[in-house]
């Protein structure tokens, strides 16, 4: 694999290349790390901000890197998370279509897959909306909910103030939450 | 709704956001402008849900979607672990579900495989898997599916196998409106004796729900999964408790489940109350269980209401009453107030419905105890194993629902009950099930393994209870094993009871002293002695140090170790620790050949222990396996038969026929056998005790050199001297391997050796071994030990055969004078003084030769001895001695009688009686006669392989 550090810094030159390359790596590397964790701390809620990070140090973007290329970084892995999370939720639904399920012992626990897979898609095309609506406010929840950044990051990354952040979030998870119910 | 109009409505929505809640109103109004469409979109915006999974953050999301991507799919290959997967049927929590085969000698066994999701860790998983598995495998109940199979597919997930059945999930079969009550009841009634049967083996399934009941075409209903929730969620319980219902059906867990606590047949039996209450209502419990908490006779019926005409077909009407509170009583929140078991249950259930008086009632914990123990007396009369298993799951659901009250107190009381039961029980109480004592010991130390995990003092008592119980059926590895988990989990805690550390540490180190680990007893012994929590455990250690020092042959030390003991107990109520006290005085007394002192300590030993225990206690029969011993040891056959008889048939009854302890018996009773010259019975009773030490002990252990070596002695009594040297080079070695070349087993054996050796003519060798053997019996045991005896007997006979007669003579009457001091008169008396005369007569003291021979005859005709070779030894040395002193009349009808009654015997015993025979005629003037038996002897040697050189010259002398 290239150097990661090299890759961030071409990428944010406007190396579309280097970009893509990095990108690959952060979703692979993303998915091992949802993996692991999910292993190491079943039953419990994972942390975003901790599993980003955890894949920030695997993909090898040690403390070298400035404060500009951790925020480029971060939007990067908000959307190697995104594209996780869409696929996946895309493989499941194929999987449950012509599946049989009969005779076996059903386990009432939440959440299932199955309809948070539903779920994801919903939200996946209600940020399509949003990001219509007001480029901002999608900005903020890509970084928030897949990135894993606190408002006061998202604030400094884009230049408003926090209280502009909470307002951008709050309006954007009820839009999104009616967009995704009119789907379902 | 178009974007433009969105934009509008979200720019809105985030300045009405901004205003503080009581504001937002106005600021709403405001902004719409009067256009109440707008106003109505931004308000359903306002107050419409956000969505859950927002708020849980993206990383929780993503790793279920992989976790699920990754394990739900199909597996590679199409075969698993042997199983070849014939199509999916289904998707649950655990993974997916396969219809698999497997082709055996000629039949398909069919399986419902379930590649388990990942997402845990699965070697920990895979190890329970094989801790639990046999235990699983033993639920053996028409009512419940088996486990078949279970392991790691190739691509790394574990999966298990369980019998497939086709049925319809009884969440279908309770809806159908064809299934009146008493085919529910009917069909509860066998999942309630599938789960009675699975607590007997000590196996909660502890997520009992309609999905997991499949109901057949004929209406039987099977459980599925039993075990499988705790085989799933055991890692999470030894690390996080609050999850450990992650993989139970939260609709129909117990509190104790949702709360982490827990989980015993308690929970099994408030899962059963919820299903019963499901399958008479139609209604899930969940739904009503406050009200079924609060007006319990009144819950179910209303419950019957709600389901309307979906539910099934019994009135609101026949469940009022007695079923709620039933249901009510199985459902308690506090699992010690459940019922008991899903016996007592079940038999509520079915006064229910046979319409009479059902027994629910709020009573206390301790009413219920009282009532579970009388009924178990009235069970000891019925079958004692089933009623230890009872009470092992009994006394672990007891310290698992009360842990947090009296721990300490509630251990102690659970173990008494435990070794209350095993005293009554085993071996003691039940003749020929030591197996399934055994069986039941093994499932308790599993379920401590699992279920005892955090909770280290109950988990060292009952580890050290069981180990003890372990030693006590003869199984010193699973012994030693176990006591030594106990004490590693007594001593991992600084807040332990030191008497129970030190109770482990004697306990361990009893064992090891059988396991004949020495080294390792000694330490064990000491670190208690250095720090002794109390005066009887002081003692204790003594005896114990004493039986070690024994071993070492380090007999003084014993001797004080076990006096010291014996005055530290003298005040002791417990008359079992006195006799053990005095018994292993007597057997140390014993081994130092002070046999008078010996026998009184035994006596009193054996009365105090038969007054304390009865006189078929296993206790009383070891004393008298002692006694046998010194008995024997002491030429005193006829007594030592008789305690070798009582001992071995008090242990063949207590403890079956393959036992340690029955082997020990065996070879004494052999030894007495020996010495009362029935040969075949002694050949019979070591043999027996031979397979019985190989299959206890393996092929390495002291007691199988002590019976290797009897073995020995017996082939040379039957003057078979290369079979004697083959067990006594066996026994050799063994006591090699086992580190006792120092000690006086190994000299007894190294003497045994060189008797064969020099029979067969391998002089030199035999008197190497010899004055090994005699320099180490001088220093362990003085010289005036019986086994000293032999080894001057040994070299006796090498001096006789060398021709140094004064040698021969000095040894002979140095074996002869130790015996006299040390022996009643008998076999082992007469055998040296037979030896004496013969190198008397060999040395030309006639006179005296004869004086010895008669006064040795005299000896074994007294001790009641017949048919021993050395009879006609005697007779041939008394011939050969008449005849010097020129009585050869008398020799003749001697001579005569020894060559009729030795007609059939083997050439090594016949060739003697012919070489005498012809030295007789040839001095009674027949020299035809002499060479005509010479040659007839000649004829029989040239028959023996490796003969005896003595014999040779036998023949040719005159």
């Amino acid at each position: 694999m290239d150097d990661a550090t090299d890759l961030l810094a071409a990428a944010r030159r406007g190396d579309g290349d280097a970009a893509e390359r990095l990108f690959t790596a952060l979703y692979d590397e993303l998915r091992r790390c949802a993996h692991r964790q999910l292993r190491q701390h079943a039953g419990d809620t994972l942390s975003t901000t901790a599993l980003v990070h955890e894949t920030y140090l695997k993909i090898g973007l040690g403390q070298a890197t400035d404060l500009q290329d951790r925020q480029h970084f971060m939007a990067l892995a908000a959307r190697a998370m995104r594209q996780v999370l869409v696929d996946h939720a895309r493989r499941r639904q194929a999987g449950k279509r012509g599946g049989d399920a009969l005779l076996v012992t059903l386990d009432e626990r939440a959440p299932d897959p199955s309809s948070e897979a539903f779920e994801v898609l919903a939200l996946d095309r209600a940020l399509g909306v949003l990001e219509a609506v007001d480029e901002r406010a999608a900005r903020v929840v890509n970084l928030h909910f897949f990135g894993g950044l606190t408002f006061p990051a998202i604030a400094e990354l884009e230049g408003v103030n926090e209280r502009t952040v909470k307002r951008d979030w709050q309006a954007a998870r009820l839009l999104l939450a009616a967009e995704m119910g009119m789907q379902g | 709704m178009d974007i433009a109009h969105k934009r509008r409505v979200f720019a809105i929505l985030r300045e009405v956001l901004d205003q503080p809640p009581s504001a937002r109103e106005t600021a709403l109004a405001e902004a719409c402008g009067g256009d109440e469409a707008l106003v109505a979109d931004v308000r359903v915006l306002l107050e419409g849900a956000t969505s859950d999974m927002l708020d849980r953050g993206a990383a929780g999301v993503a790793a279920r979607l992989v976790d699920a991507d990754h394990d739900e799919g199909a597996p590679d290959e199409p075969e698993v672990g042997g199983w070849r997967i014939v199509r999916a049927v289904g998707a649950g929590g655990m993974g997916r579900v396969y219809l698999v085969e497997r082709s055996g000698d000629g039949y398909v066994q069919q399986g419902a495989l379930k590649l388990i999701k990942r997402g845990m860790d699965s070697d920990a998983l895979v190890a329970r898997f094989r801790r639990e598995r046999h235990i699983l495998a033993r639920l053996d109940h028409p009512s419940i599916a088996r486990l078949l199979d279970g392991g790691i597919a190739s691509d790394g997930r574990p999966f298990l196998v369980m019998e497939f059945v086709e049925g319809e999930p009884l969440s279908a079969w309770i809806t159908r409106a064809d299934v009146g009550l008493d085919a529910r009841v009917s069909s509860w009634l066998a999942i309630a004796a599938a789960v009675a049967h699975a607590h007997r083996q000590l196996v909660v399934h502890r997520d009992i729900k309609p999905a997991n009941v499949l109901v057949d075409a004929d209406g039987q209903p099977r459980l599925l999964d039993f075990g499988i929730a705790r085989l799933l969620e055991a890692d999470t319980l030894e690390t996080q408790t609050a999850t450990a219902s992650r993989f139970v059906s939260r609709a129909y867990a117990a509190p104790e489940q949702l709360n982490g606590r827990d989980v015993t047949t308690a929970t099994d039996v408030y899962q059963l109350g919820a299903l019963l209450f499901e399958m008479l209502s139609g209604e899930r419990f969940t739904t009503f269980a406050s009200e079924v908490a609060v007006r319990p006779s009144l819950a179910l019926a209303r419950a019957r209401e709600r389901a309307g005409i979906t539910g099934p077909p019994i009135t609101s009407r026949r469940l009022s009453g007695d079923a709620g509170i039933i249901v009510a009583r199985a459902t308690d929140a506090d699992p010690s107030r459940r019922y008991a078991t899903v016996a007592a249950f079940a038999d509520d259930v079915k006064r229910w419905r046979d319409g009479l008086p059902i027994l629910a009632r709020p009573d206390s914990a301790r009413y219920r105890i009282g009532r579970f123990v009388q009924r178990h007396r009235v069970a000891v009369a019925l079958g004692v194993f089933a009623l230890c298993a009872l009470l092992v799951g009994f006394a672990l659901a007891l310290w698992q629902a009360q842990r947090a009250a009296e721990e300490a107190r509630l251990a102690r009381a659970a173990q008494d009950v435990l070794i209350g039961v095993f005293d009554a029980a085993a071996p003691d109480a039940a003749a020929g099930t030591r197996v399934t004592a055994r069986e039941l010991i093994d499932r308790g130390i599993e379920r401590i393994d699992t279920d005892l995990a955090d909770q280290p003092r109950l988990r060292a008592e009952m580890l050290l209870t069981l180990g003890t119980l372990y030693r006590q059926l003869g199984l010193y590895d699973q012994a030693a094993t176990t006591l030594g988990r106990a004490l590693d989990v007594a001593t991992g805690h600084d807040r332990f009871d030191t008497r129970v550390v030190a109770r482990t540490r004697l306990e361990l180190a009893g064992t090891e002293r059988e396991r004949q680990r020495l080294d390792a007893a000694s330490g064990l012994i000491e670190a208690v002695l250095a720090d002794p929590p109390d005066e009887r455990m002081r003692a204790r250690a003594l005896i114990e140090r004493a039986q070690v020092n024994e071993k070492l042959s380090r007999f003084d030390e014993a001797l004080a170790d076990a006096r010291a003991a014996s005055d530290l107990d003298t005040s002791s109520a417990d008359a079992a620790a006195r006799a053990k006290d005095r018994q292993i005085e007597a057997l140390i007394l014993t081994r130092t050949g002070r046999f008078d002192e010996a026998a009184g300590v035994f006596d009193d030993a054996i009365a105090t222990a038969t007054r304390a225990l009865g006189a078929n206690d296993t206790r009383v029969a070891q004393i008298r396996n002692d006694y046998a011993m010194m008995l024997t040891s002491q030429s005193r056959p006829a007594d030592g038969e008789r305690e070798a008889r009582a001992s071995l048939d008090a242990r063949r009854a207590r403890l079956g026929n393959t036992h340690a302890l029955v082997a020990e018996s065996l070879q004494v009773l052999g030894s007495a056998e020996r010495q009362l010259g029935r040969l075949d019975d002694a050949e019979r009773s070591f043999e027996e005790a031979l397979a019985i030490q190989r299959t206890v002990f393996g092929d390495v252990h002291g007691d199988v050199a002590n019976t290797q070596n009897s073995l020995g002695i017996l082939a040379a009594s039957r003057n078979r001297f290369a079979d004697a040297e083959r067990h006594f080079r066996e026994a050799s070695a063994t006591q090699r391997a086992i580190g006792q070349d120092t000690t006086v087993p190994s000299s007894v054996t190294s003497a045994n050796l060189a008797v064969a050796l020099l029979r067969q003519g391998k002089l030199d060798e035999a008197e190497a071994l010899l004055e090994s053997a005699a320099a180490m019996q001088r220093t362990l045991l003085g010289e005036r030990h019986p086994a000293m005896a032999n080894t001057e007997n040994g070299l006796s006979q090498v001096a006789l055969r060398r021709g140094d007669f004064a040698a021969a003579i000095a040894h002979a009457r140095a074996a002869a004078s130790i015996f006299d001091a040390a022996l009643r008169p008998g076999r082992e008396t007469a055998a040296v003084h037979l030896v004496l005369a013969l190198a008397l007569e060999r040395a030309g003291e006639a006179e005296e030769a004869l004086a010895e021979v008669l006064g040795a005859r005299t000896m074994l005709e007294n001790a009641g001895v017949t048919g021993d070779p050395r009879l006609f030894m005697m007779m041939i040395v008394e011939a050969d001695a008449l005849v010097d002193l020129g009585r050869v009349a008398d020799a003749v009808p001697i001579a005569r009688r020894v060559v009729d009654e030795r007609a059939d015997a083997e050439p090594g015993l016949r060739i003697p009686t012919l070489a005498l025979a012809a030295r007789v005629a040839q001095a009674d003037g027949r020299a035809q006669d002499a060479r005509r038996l010479r040659d007839e002897a000649r004829a029989l040697l040239t028959t023996i392989v490796a003969p005896d050189p003595e014999l040779a010259l036998d023949i040719t002398r005159d």
